[in-house]
């Protein structure tokens, strides 16, 4: 057990590491976040619309921008251990893969998590959302929802990076199988940027759990196959 | 001992090895010469468990080439698997982790061949601003800082001044004077393959035309075997 922590965390260290030196993809995937939810904050007017879909648009708008901004991250991501034969070095070790594919999760998930933070602040000031009243709800819904992007992200840009079409490909995998993710991330924002409780996001951030824990599982064993040149 | 037995690789329809048996024993140091795409960097991969060979088996001390085995095993590639963005102190530190060798056995392997490689100087600088040689010798500290037994080194010295060779050469010999190490490197160069091996190999269209002692050959010999099944010289 030492030794996979060990693994996990020097991979960790050295995604970590790398982005804090060039800042390729944070600084990509914070801008382009930014400036969706700029984009439709114009759209939409200040406050994001009015009505009785302005919580539901709002959590939309966020989490597409989420979305989109992580497979550019992703992307860039990936690129650096395409560029250094990254993968087929973790593969010529006895590393155990698991902890491999669980630390290239933890690395994605922390600049999503930075990210995500900007985002639900700007999110704040230009809808004029109640963030804040929520935080600690809005919190555990994104790290339930990061953490599934993350884990089935890090599973699709490490299958498609070797690939030519890797750019069009990322997202075609991606996306699909984010539904579920995607859609219980945005009703529980939405249950709890309307002022909503716990009763009504629940099973939501359950069902974010569960693919979570499904997801790390199934990617964890066959990253293997996928490191294999 | 490493043996190749029956093993055949397809790249699609491309067979890039065919039937190729081959066994190195320790304590022992081949060289793999041939011309492009004869199969050269594909056997040194499949030996290192990169490639699964398509048909036959790579076994290592009698077993399969597992996870652990890989542990026992040093790649240096055409490529140099280095992050270009950390230092190759970094680098090395992460790779120390990935084949689970203790921080201080890795500080004590790593002044070692920083000084005979004459590297020392450049190991807080990013692998990014580094020449090919510097860059190479980097490659090569992360080929043997957890002290493989079996040493696969393509065309290692390709690209090189002579300085630059002179350190590789001193760091193979200094390992074989360590210990009985599996050394099989591939290269172009007839005289360096004769001066550094105890066995000559010879592949062609993935299969192996030519294999013996360098005290039972000669490069007129070897240089037979490229005209008859390789369609010209070393």
């Amino acid at each position: 057990m030492r030794r996979f922590f060990s693994v996990l965390l020097a991979v960790v260290e050295k995604d970590l590491r790398l982005e804090w030196r060039t800042k390729e993809s944070l600084l990509v995937m914070v801008v382009f976040a930014l400036l969706v939810l700029t984009l439709f904050s114009f759209a939409f007017g200040p406050g994001g619309g009015s009505g009785e879909n302005a919580r539901a648009v709002q959590a939309g708008i966020l989490w597409i921008s989420f979305l989109f901004a992580c497979v550019i991250g992703l992307s860039r991501t990936m690129g650096v251990e395409r560029e250094s034969t990254g993968f087929s070095a973790m593969y010529a070790s006895p590393a155990d893969p698991s902890a491999l594919y669980l630390g290239k999760v933890v690395s994605v998930a922390v600049l999503m998590g930075i990210m995500e933070f900007v985002g639900f602040a700007v999110l704040a000031v230009l809808y004029h959302a109640d963030v804040w009243k929520s935080a600690g709800a809005l919190a555990l819904i994104a790290a339930s929802a990061t953490l599934g992007v993350a884990a089935a992200g890090t599973l699709f840009s490490a299958m498609s990076a070797r690939t030519r079409t890797r750019e069009v490909l990322l997202p075609v995998l991606m996306f699909p199988a984010l539904v579920p993710v995607l859609i219980a991330a945005v009703k529980a924002t939405e249950a709890h940027l309307g002022g909503g409780g716990w009763a009504d996001s629940r099973d939501w951030i359950r069902l974010m759990l569960v693919y979570d824990v499904v997801f790390l599982v199934a990617a964890s064993v066959v990253f293997e196959y996928i490191l294999e040149e | 001992m490493l043996e190749a037995i029956g093993v055949s690789r397809r790249y699609g329809w491309r067979w890039a090895l065919k039937d190729l048996n081959l066994s190195v024993s320790p304590g022992e140091t081949l060289a793999l010469l041939g011309k492009n795409g004869s199969g050269k960097t594909t056997l040194l991969k499949t030996l290192a468990g990169l490639l699964k060979p398509t048909q036959g088996a790579v076994r290592l001390s009698g077993q399969p080439i597992s996870r652990e085995a890989k542990g026992r095993i040093g790649l240096l590639s055409h490529e140099p698997m280095l992050y270009e963005g950390l230092t190759v102190r970094e680098n090395l530190e992460y790779f120390a982790r990935l084949f689970d060798v203790e921080r201080e056995e890795m500080l004590t392997r790593v002044d070692l061949l920083a000084g005979t490689l004459e590297i020392e100087e450049r190991l807080d600088e990013p692998v990014r601003v580094l020449s090919q040689g510097f860059r190479q010798r980097a490659a090569f500290m992360r080929t043997l800082l957890h002290t493989p037994e079996v040493v696969l080194l393509d065309e290692p010295f390709s690209g090189l001044d002579t300085n630059a060779v002179q350190r590789l050469e001193s760091v193979i010999d200094l390992m074989r004077d360590l210990r009985e190490y599996i050394v099989v490197f591939t290269t172009h160069d007839l005289s360096k393959a004769f001066e550094m091996a105890e066995r000559i190999a010879v592949l062609a269209g993935g299969r192996l035309v030519y294999e013996e002692d360098v005290e039972n050959s000669s490069e007129e010999d070897v240089s037979a075997a490229f005209d008859e099944y390789a369609g010209g010289s070393a």
